[in-house]
């Protein structure tokens, strides 16, 4: 069996509370309830990225649908990477790449990390990112790109732009379409999904088998799925 | 078509006192407001040239990245293409001349430098090792040293890619690639503030801007891209020159620079986009598209953009883009859609597998065509290799060459020149200049142990007519040297001890120069050629010898006879 790499970053946010008024949840019209912590930090309501969000126009409030801790430290994309990236061996077999560190960052920070690719992913309400590049010994790589648009439309809209763009049509199993869906790369797959506020990526390489690449892009996303609250 | 004819240099009057200040000096000439400016006073701005092959890749890996990529080059193969492009470009009919023409500097050198910009943000698809050896090759076959040469990506956001280039090259182990990897601007003086037209400033690499680089190469990859319309290609490869700024203007604007594009002559004097591997959507992540197997250059980045737009990123990679900003990548210069002239030229095979050659083939076992270059090819005219089978010229170790051929074994046709060389007329073998190895030669073969033809000159050779034996020989069978049929004057060996010179059917036949014990005699003539007036070497008769025979009895018959007469009286 192909030993293979993942590489994994995971952007997250924990817009639910902080982004008052942009409301990641269901809610329109709530400004407080826990949110309201959120609120104050000024990273929701006070900052640009929150406010002009595209999601709801009310404070997402005490919504669960939205950020995954409720508190503004989810905002930090520190705490934001330390609760998404993967463990060594959290996926049996894979480790971080060790030439590639960890990267964290808000949506205003990504033109670092991926120059002008920023504007897709800005414009669409990234809040704050993550990207993580794991190996499998030395046939296969793993990058995982997490990122927390603030309202589950917008993580949607993520995926259906990626979707329209790269013309993703590989299944990703026990996802349907609207949730996971794959795109073809040389040697593998990338895997687009959203949950909630999340979006992820899930590019796999080295592999000879495309439907083998999403079955083990699966398992990545089935674990990222679990860490969200 | 029109604006290639048309492309000529504009300067302002107070340009061109400028220029007249002493054309060694740098005079900085930022693209003109109307008109334009020819990078190269001899190549078309609007001439792109490309070259598609697969083989250049050994394979696809599964995994991307730089080192399993790398690995996959054909490296001999790509070069032996970038050779065929330059001739193609420069309208060239040798890859030498070709690089000449299109690479100049007000400096000998010596003392020139050469700065080749990359574009490191995504390890995945960074320019071929084997590409920027290319032309670390070239530079140092003009002279320029190797400290001279330095590749930079100098953006200090996502340039630390670079670093997957320094296991490669070396100013000190001679078994790498001679040249200096910057880590971002450190090799390039840091970084100054430059002008850009418009009437603002960045941040550039300072050796650019102040003029310090006399030839900047410009080897971009290909991917697609949120702005330029989709698509990051030779112009948008100078953010990591320039700081970025993700504005089109911005990025046309630094190409029109006097960093760019100033200088005489013209800083940036080649443009080259890797597109063995490619990106179509976005500017990092692995490779999301077939490998295209196209390398594409030209003197002028707009040119050279434009035409990987229309003629590999849409009809190959399947790419869409935003049609106006691609067509402002001619406009935004003066250009017009109909001016660029796309030129495909056919693989130049020699790599490491033999192939067929075309114009200027070389590599290691590969068959070139007339300047096939490589280990063991087989060589049109003028093949260069180790074991090569040469046509006309042909040059190599045990090569076969056809008419001039060169080489330690090789089979020439006329004018052979190698060690067991068998060559035609004027073959030369050995190693030994003339003479000497074991060349078989037609008319004038020279050889050690060849055989020649007419004028064979050699040790132990064969010749025909006025055949030459060679070293001295001694003793009674000295080197012979047999004539010709007809020789008036065959000679064995030089000088030839007690050597039996066997003459030609007709007279004055020598048999040696110093002949002794036999004596062999220098002017014998007779059939025998013996040397002896009274009997030949072989003992036969002579007249003179049959009339001192006859001479005596008749003397003894008259003694016998005056005898008889005394005792009578």
């Amino acid at each position: 069996m192909q030993v293979r790499i993942m590489r994994i970053s995971l952007a997250v946010v924990c817009l639910l509370f902080g982004l008052g008024g942009s409301g990641c949840g269901s809610n329109d019209s709530g400004t407080g309830g826990s949110g309201s912590t959120g609120g104050s930090s000024g990273t929701g309501g006070g900052s640009g990225s929150g406010g002009s969000g595209s999601g709801g126009s009310g404070g997402g409030g005490s919504s669960s649908t939205g950020g995954s801790s409720g508190s503004s430290s989810t905002l930090d994309p520190t705490a934001f990477g330390l609760k998404y990236k993967f463990a060594d061996n959290e996926m049996s077999g894979w480790t971080a790449d060790p030439s590639s560190p960890l990267w964290t960052g808000k949506g205003t920070d990504l033109e670092a990390r991926i120059d002008g690719g920023n504007m897709a992913y800005v414009s669409r309400g990234c809040l704050v990112a993550m990207y993580q590049d794991l190996v499998e010994g030395a046939e296969a790589a793993c990058e995982v790109v997490a990122m927390d648009f603030g309202t589950e439309a917008n993580a949607s809209a993520m995926v259906a732009y990626e979707q329209q763009l790269r013309g993703a049509t590989v299944p990703i199993p026990q996802y349907d379409a609207s949730t996971a869906i794959g795109a073809e790369i040389l040697g593998g797959v990338t895997a687009y999904a959203h949950f909630k506020s999340l979006y992820f990526e899930v590019q796999l390489q080295g592999y000879a088998d495309q439907s083998t690449a999403a079955s083990v892009a699966t398992q990545f996303l089935q674990k990222l799925q679990a860490k969200i609250p | 078509m029109q604006k290639q004819r048309r492309d000529f240099l504009k300067i302002t009057a107070a340009g061109a006192a400028g220029l007249a200040l002493a054309r060694a000096d740098r005079v900085f000439a930022a693209w003109p407001s109307t008109g334009s400016l020819a990078v190269n006073p001899n190549i078309s701005n609007m001439r792109v040239v490309a070259c598609v092959d697969p083989k250049m890749l050994t394979s696809v890996p599964t995994l991307m990245n730089f080192t399993t990529e790398n690995a996959a080059v054909d490296s001999a193969r790509v070069q032996a293409n970038m050779d065929a492009m330059a001739m193609s470009l420069a309208n060239a009919t040798t890859a030498d001349a070709a690089w000449k023409a299109i690479f100049s500097s007000s400096k000998p050198w010596a003392s020139t430098k050469v700065a080749i910009k990359v574009n490191t943000i995504e390890p995945k698809n960074m320019a071929r090792v084997a590409v920027i050896e290319k032309f670390c090759k070239i530079m140092a076959g003009f002279g320029v040293p190797a400290a001279n040469i330095v590749i930079y990506d100098g953006n200090t956001t996502y340039g630390a890619g670079i670093s997957n280039y320094n296991s490669y090259f070396s100013l000190t182990d001679t078994s790498k690639i001679q040249a200096v990897v910057s880590s971002y601007n450190t090799g390039m003086g840091g970084t100054v503030k430059a002008n850009i037209p418009g009437g603002s400033s960045a941040n550039c690499s300072a050796d650019i801007a102040n003029g310090v680089t006399d030839i900047l190469i410009n080897i971009a990859n290909n991917k697609g891209h949120t702005m330029m319309g989709k698509a990051t290609l030779s112009m948008k490869n100078h953010f990591g020159t320039f700081a970025p700024n993700h504005d089109n203007n911005y990025v046309f604007n630094i190409n029109k620079s006097d960093a760019i594009l100033g200088g005489t002559p013209v800083r940036q004097q080649l443009c080259f986009i890797d597109s063995i591997i490619a990106n179509k959507a976005s500017n990092t992540g692995a490779p999301d598209v077939a490998p295209p197997y196209y390398l594409i250059m030209g003197v002028f980045g707009p040119a050279v953009d434009y035409l990987t737009v229309k003629k590999v990123r849409e009809p190959v990679m399947g790419a869409t883009h935003d049609a106006a900003t691609i067509t402002s990548y001619l406009t935004t210069f003066g250009y017009a859609e109909s001016d660029p002239v796309w030129v495909v030229v056919p693989p130049a095979t020699g790599g490491t597998t033999p192939g067929t050659g075309g114009a200027s083939g070389s590599g290691g076992a590969g068959s070139g065509g007339s300047t096939g270059a490589g280990g063991a090819g087989t060589g049109g005219t003028s093949a260069t290799g180790g074991t090569r089978t040469g046509g006309n010229s042909a040059t190599g170790g045990a090569r076969t060459g056809g008419n001039s051929a060169t080489g330690g074994a090789g089979t020439g046709g006329n004018n052979a020149t190698g060690g067991a060389a068998t060559g035609g007329n004027g073959a030369t073998g050995g190693t030994a200049s003339p003479t000497g190895g074991a060349g078989t030669g037609g008319n004038n073969a020279t050889g050690g142990a060849g055989t020649g033809g007419v004028n064979a000159t050699g040790g132990t050779r064969t010749g025909g007519v006025f055949a030459t034996g060679g070293s001295p020989g001694s003793g009674v069978t000295a080197p012979v040297g047999t004539g010709g049929t007809s020789v008036a004057q065959a000679s064995g060996g030089s000088p030839s001890t007690g050597g039996i010179g066997a003459g030609g059917s007709t007279v004055s036949a020598a048999g040696g120069n110093t002949g002794s014990s036999p004596t062999a005699g220098s002017t014998a003539s007779g059939d025998s050629g013996g040397g002896c007036d009274i009997a030949g070497v072989d003992r036969k008769t002579t007249r003179w010898g049959a009339m001192l025979a006859l001479g005596a009895v008749v003397a003894g018959k008259l003694r016998r006879l005056l005898s008889d007469d005394d005792q009578s009286s």
